[in-house]
């Protein structure tokens, strides 16, 4: 296990503007030597900005970037040693596989006996070591970035900048190819960035979650403690609380939920007696009950789809949206669409949103 | 044809496709057009070819194919291939640099210029040759200016009405043609290359050389091929430019057809020259299909 003591990237009030678009705002950084960081974030949240402006491909920024105790801030992208992979088709395409892996060697003019032998190793890392003769077209898109991966590992990068290089694939060879990147990663021990707006994918990959909206940086935390304890309904949103349910402050630290009182986890508002706002909750933190349960509520069953050892039931319990919940498949076995259904709230306390 | 051919293009730089046209199933939709194509493409060809062959007495003979090795005759051939030579490789090269700086301009840009390619591509023809002729015949407007700040072209031997002349006159449509056919190859070219080179450590110009010139150069032998048929082709220009001043094969089957009378073997001489021209166009058209297919590979 390598220890993530050392700081090997600081980013510092990093800001970004297009014309009047701030971009980023105030983003700030830390990445450990030899960690992996994701930044999670809705599409047009800056996750890319962030990348390129840290890869040297964007240098008109504010802030200041520091990698290995040395600023670079200005200095350009072919000076930085970072590597970089796409969210695809970034392979030379006139290029073989392995010349493709051996570009950077060749640029630091490295003998060719021994950019083979580097590209052999690191094909061999990648589980292609069979296919360094094949053109890039002739590999299908989870192959071509494994030699992306390798392209960018070859010159021994100070950091590795991922830019969501999975979601041109499909489900399936995504799972694969995320696993085949973290375990090369921890054996490397390279410091690495990986964007992505898959929370799944990263939460699965990192040491820890960056959690980005609106340019900015919302948490950062190990994906336990993200999912544990989001500190913002953003961050909630994003790591798997899909429910809003209207409910109303009663007391200091309490709120009522549908027919049931809970305490109230974070909130930004005042807690004033009767104020009006929407609990979080999960999918998973509703439990079935019987219907004279004190504090249940009861409602019906629209939708139900098996998702393997959880069955995801669709319920009208009164308020506007379907509430989601999250059984596991043995109790939910006898439920049909159409039953009634009885539910209390199971969680000890709710993250709490200004309406 | 123009069309025909930039549409072939296009389809390199989507990379892929292309295998589902094989099928035999896709060859339906273009019955209509192969019975077009046959009736207006291989039906006249076969003519000619026939009529190369069958002597003014209706017996079939090679007559007209011994006197196409000739000296004048060859002498219009190379004529021909030098002048299509010459300006495809100018053109060439111009329009791609065109193309090049079109492909990073503003969109508003792009599709002024490609507006005007489609126009003046297809604007060769007597009205261009005298569009020339006004400004760069003797009394031209742009000459005439030019000898007033001094710089006397028509005095330093140059003359639109000559070889050179029509390397320039060409290239009004070449170039243009050579944008319109070569963009798409540009539009093909992504910008993760270039930013996966430099974060390599990777200098412009070692991304120029090892990445951007290999993996365009297919298209752009492709486009030039193109350029030479296009040129090679041309009648109207050029015998409205210099008429019998250069011996270029299309003017010369044109003055047999103008009725020259001629005999025996001269007299489907025209026909042989034709088929010489087909012949000609049939192989670098070989080479153009084979730089396509090298085109689409990258
Ligand atoms: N070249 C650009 N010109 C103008 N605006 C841009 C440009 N690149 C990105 N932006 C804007 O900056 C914001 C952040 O973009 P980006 O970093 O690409 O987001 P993400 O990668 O999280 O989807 C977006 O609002 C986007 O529209
Ligand atoms: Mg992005």
């Amino acid at each position: 296990m390598i220890t993530k003591t050392e700081t090997a990237v600081s980013l510092s009030n990093i800001a970004k503007h297009y014309g009047s678009v701030a971009a980023l705002h105030d983003f700030s950084l830390d990445i450990a030597s030899g960690e992996l960081v994701a930044l999670l974030g809705p599409s047009g949240c800056g996750k890319t900005t962030v990348l390129r402006i840290l890869g040297g491909l964007d240098l008109e920024h504010d802030g200041n970037i520091v990698v290995a105790g040395t600023d670079i801030t200005g200095m350009p992208s072919d000076k930085r040693n970072m590597g970089m992979v796409f969210q695809a088709y970034s392979l030379f395409p006139n290029m073989t596989v392995e010349e493709n892996v051996e570009y950077g060697l060749r640029v630091r003019k490295v003998s060719v006996a021994e950019r083979r032998k580097r590209s052999a190793e690191l094909l061999e890392m990648v589980h292609l070591g069979h296919r360094g003769k094949s053109l890039p077209h002739q590999l299908s898109g989870g192959q071509q970035q494994r030699v992306a991966l390798a392209r960018a590992l070859a010159i021994s990068p100070k950091v590795l900048l991922l830019d969501e290089p999975l979601s041109a694939l499909d489900a399936q060879v995504r799972v694969q190819i995320r696993e085949e990147i973290r375990r090369i990663q921890l054996e490397t021990g390279t410091t690495t960035l990986f964007v992505t707006h898959d929370q799944e994918e990263a939460m699965a990959v990192a040491d820890r979650v960056g959690v980005m909206n609106l340019g900015q940086l919302e948490q950062i935390d190990s994906p336990a403690t993200l999912y544990n304890n989001p500190k913002s309904p953003f961050a909630a949103s994003f790591v798997g609380i899909t429910n809003k349910i209207p409910a109303e402050i009663v007391g200091s630290g309490k709120v009522k939920i549908l027919n049931q009182v809970v305490s109230v986890s974070e909130y930004a508002g005042k807690m004033e007696n009767g104020a009006k706002v929407v609990a979080l909750v999960r999918p998973e933190n509703f439990e079935m009950v019987s219907e004279d349960q004190s504090g249940s509520t009861t409602g019906r069953v629209v939708t139900k789809s098996f998702l393997g050892p959880m069955t995801k039931l669709g319920v009208e319990l009164g308020i506007p949206s379907l509430v989601s919940v999250n059984l596991t498949s043995s109790d939910a076995r006898k439920i049909s669409i159409g039953d009634s259904l009885s539910l209390v709230v199971s969680s000890e306390s709710v993250m709490v949103d200004r309406v | 044809m123009t069309i025909h051919l930039e549409n072939a293009i296009n389809r390199t730089a989507t990379r892929k496709g292309g295998s589902a046209v094989r099928t035999l199933k896709g060859f339906a939709p273009l019955l209509p057009f192969t019975m077009v194509f046959s009736f207006f493409f291989v039906w006249p060809i076969f003519q000619i070819f026939k009529n190369s062959i069958t002597g003014a007495d209706g017996k079939y003979g090679l007559g007209a194919y011994r006197l196409l090795f000739t000296k004048a005759y060859l002498h219009a051939f190379q004529g021909s291939l030098r002048l299509s030579f010459f300006s495809a490789i100018t053109a060439g090269l111009i329009g791609a640099l065109i193309a090049f700086y079109v492909h990073r301009s503003s969109s508003s840009m792009r599709s002024i210029i490609s507006m005007a390619s489609g126009v003046l591509a297809n604007a060769g023809g007597v009205p261009l040759a005298f569009m020339f002729i006004a400004a760069f015949g003797a009394q031209g407007g742009i000459i005439l200016l030019l000898k007033k700040i001094g710089i006397d072209l028509y005095g330093h031997g140059f003359t639109i009405f000559s070889f050179s002349g029509l390397v320039i006159v060409y290239s009004f449509f070449q170039i243009p043609l050579m944008i319109l056919v070569f963009t798409p190859a540009l539009d093909g070219v992504r910008k993760e290359w270039n930013e996966a080179s430099e974060s390599l450590g990777a200098t412009k110009t070692q991304y120029l050389r090892w990445v951007l010139i290999p993996v365009l150069f297919p298209a752009y032998l492709a486009s030039t091929l193109l350029l030479f048929s296009s040129a090679f082709s041309a009648f109207a220009t050029a015998r409205a430019l210099i008429g019998g001043n250069v011996s270029l094969v299309p003017l010369v089957i044109g003055s047999l057809i103008d009725g020259n009378i001629a005999v025996g073997a001269e007299a489907n001489l025209g026909d042989a020259l034709a088929v010489g021209m087909v012949v000609i166009s049939a192989i670098v058209m070989v080479f153009y299909g084979l730089s396509l297919r090298w085109a689409r590979k990258r």
